[in-house]
């Protein structure tokens, strides 16, 4: 593909102006650093689950299992590794980065483990299975959390001034995190990987017998997603200066599923464009009702569901545009 | 106190929460086994049937034996609600249901879910709110020398395995518990021998939300008091009792309520050896879903499911 007709495309050059307009807000102080690393968080935990929840159309209810596995696999290693915490402050906040992509891997890891016996399940079953998931994760973090140290009361780390690190630094690590996680949704949207897993999403026994892998396609996506979802939790957990079992809420889930349930299932501009309006309305809303926002969300939502099962982005792909079908050009 | 007599305490309080698990997932195995509806809004299903009865009683003063039918008749609204409002345009309809139909009702649910839990968080202001201490007799706790148990408890299992038992003579016995389960094997067959599927489905949704929110008020006649947070316990297990009891069947979620009831009783008494005291209740709880992928995976029918 060459650069013109990438330009052509709407995707990259919308990720490209998110990107840049993300960085601008930050180099000239638009929004607090605060503000835009919670938009690059949610924005991110949608494009994550969107790898297998979106593409390969397994709706996991337990993903919130990954931001908590890594969120306190990440507490834990700077918490009593005091070479990590303090190489958290150097090189302008890079080695957060690394750290994340190594509790990212054990949430992979995790995902890849129990996904070999919990992907042979499909639909409804996989989404009650990934929700027991997450409750027997939280329920053996709590169990297990205040033994390893009794400073851990109610499984809650919370981290030492050694191991906190400059809020500008974090912002670089999530920056990091999040351009990674969107490029290679991009990517694999339109590799062949990526075809094979929308192929799962549209009948799973006509893809196998068209010679998709599609086991290994399952697992592969399952642990992306989860490594991608882990670094977030990592990096989110030291911007709130430590990790609680909150992390393993259900609201995160909810939010990931209403953001990409509002763009659109199957696209990479869905969950994008999807968890750009909910965070706008959650943000406006939280302002003017907040104590309705989630239920005028839950609304929308289920409006959705009925009137636009392919989202925003679903009803823009249906249409056309200077004589071109939107179909062929938005991802 | 020797672990033989805590074993027996656990066994016993154990059965007892099975009874009330197992009532409260006798309205999930119904829908989800129709109508392939996975229902989401159940834990919230569950609290409304809690918070009529605890509002009745409280505001109002109203014997809680007559508000459970008052529990009873919201959920059937609340049903009916759903059903017109949030299943109809897509279930609606004789033909199968395919997975993306299917998937479409977990969304469904999921958005009603979020919708009536943050109603009940504005409302009760998230603090625990509940009949308290009432009870049927003059006494609360029956002594039985090295233990007691809480006269509610005891209630709470009467009345879960009375209404289970005409719930399923509902479903065995009437004509329409006869279509309701011709519906559930082959709806296009049900269709062609005259039975109307989609009013069908539409009574099911009343009836299992209905028989859910009652199954509130053996919720909260065991727990004394609900927060919303409460769903987050009590629907996740009752997925897990429907899958181990199979789906669809009524007495199959009755027993594997109880199964997983006692599960958590004896598995609270090892771990609370093997580990901690403090950590034997979460040990315990996690047992139950470790249940309930060794049965999604080993036997996906359950218990008394049939095999398709």
């Amino acid at each position: 593909m060459d650069i013109d007709e990438f330009f052509k495309r709407p995707t990259p050059l919308f990720i490209l102006i998110l990107l840049i307009v993300i960085l601008i807000a930050k180099l000239l102080r638009l929004e607090t650093t605060d503000y835009l690393i919670t938009i690059m968080f949610f924005i991110g935990i949608a494009m994550a689950l969107n790898i297998i929840m979106g593409f390969a159309g397994y709706v996991s209810f337990g993903h919130t299992v990954f931001l908590g596995i890594s969120g306190y696999v990440f507490a834990l290693l700077v918490y009593y590794n005091r070479d990590f915490a303090n190489l958290m402050n150097m090189y302008s906040g890079i080695p957060i980065f690394f750290i994340a992509l190594l509790a990212g891997g054990v949430s992979a890891l995790v995902a890849f483990l129990v996904g070999i016996p919990v992907l042979k399940l499909k639909g409804a079953f996989f989404a009650i299975a990934t929700i027991g998931l997450d409750f027997a994760a939280l329920y053996i973090i709590k169990a297990f959390i205040p033994i390893l140290n009794p400073e851990f009361f109610g499984a809650q780390i919370i981290l030492p001034a050694y191991a906190l690190a400059y809020k500008d630094n974090v912002f670089v690590a999530m920056y990091i995190t999040f351009a990674l996680i969107i490029i290679a949704n991009y990517l694999i949207r339109r590799s062949r990987f990526g075809m094979g897993l929308l192929a799962i999403s549209e009948d799973e026994d006509a893809a196998e017998a068209l010679g998709v892998p599609t086991t290994k396609y399952k697992l592969i996506s399952f642990a992306l997603s989860a490594f991608f979802t882990g670094m977030l939790g990592a990096v989110f957990g030291l911007n709130s200066g430590g990790v609680d079992e909150n992390l393993f809420n259900l609201a995160h889930t909810i939010d990931m599923i209403v953001m990409i349930v509002i763009g659109g299932i199957g696209t990479v501009m869905g969950p994008l464009v999807g968890s750009i309006i909910y965070f706008i309305l959650y943000d406006t809303l939280l302002v003017t009702y907040p104590e309705f926002n989630l239920v005028i969300l839950g609304f929308i939502v289920a409006v959705i569901v009925l009137f636009a099962p392919r989202g925003v982005v679903g009803i823009l792909r249906g249409k056309q545009f200077m004589g071109k079908k939107l179909r062929d050009i938005i991802e | 106190m020797t672990i033989l007599t805590d074993l027996l305490i656990n066994l016993t309080s154990g059965f007892l929460w099975g009874t009330v698990l197992g009532a409260v997932s006798v309205g999930l195995t119904l829908i989800w086994g129709v109508m392939k509806v996975v229902n989401l809004a159940h834990g919230e299903s569950i609290l409304l049937g809690a918070y009529v009865v605890s509002a009745l009683y409280l505001f109002l003063n109203v014997d809680p034996l007559l508000a459970m039918f008052v529990a009873l008749v919201s959920g059937l609204l609340l049903g009916f609600a759903i059903y017109w409002l949030g299943l109809h345009k897509i279930i609606g309809h004789v033909d199968v249901v395919t997975l993306r139909i299917e998937m479409s009702t977990l969304l469904e649910m999921f958005a009603i879910s979020i919708i009536l839990y943050n109603i009940y968080s504005f409302l009760t202001r998230s603090e625990p709110f509940g009949i308290g201490i009432w009870h049927l007799t003059p006494i609360s706790y029956i002594n039985l020398g090295y233990m007691s148990i809480q006269v509610n408890h005891l209630t709470a299992a009467a009345l879960s395995l009375v209404a289970t038992f005409i719930i399923y003579q509902f479903i065995s016995k009437t004509p329409t518990g006869k279509a309701i389960r011709a519906v559930m094997q082959d709806s296009q067959a049900a269709a062609l021998v005259g039975i109307n599927p989609v009013r069908i489905k539409m009574l099911t949704t009343v009836i299992s939300i209905g028989f859910t929110a009652f199954s509130g008020f053996l919720v909260v006649l065991y727990e004394s008091a609900v927060v919303p947070s409460i769903s987050y316990k009590y629907a996740p297990l009752a997925f897990t009792i429907v899958v181990l009891g199979g789906l669809g069947s009524i007495i199959g979620s009755y027993i594997a309520g109880i199964i997983i009831g006692v599960t958590y009783g004896v598995s609270k008494v090892i771990f609370s050896v093997l580990v901690s005291k403090n950590a034997s209740d979460p040990l315990a709880l996690t047992m139950a879903f470790i249940i309930l992928v060794l049965t999604l995976l080993l036997k996906p029918e359950g218990l008394f499911g049939v095999k398709r």
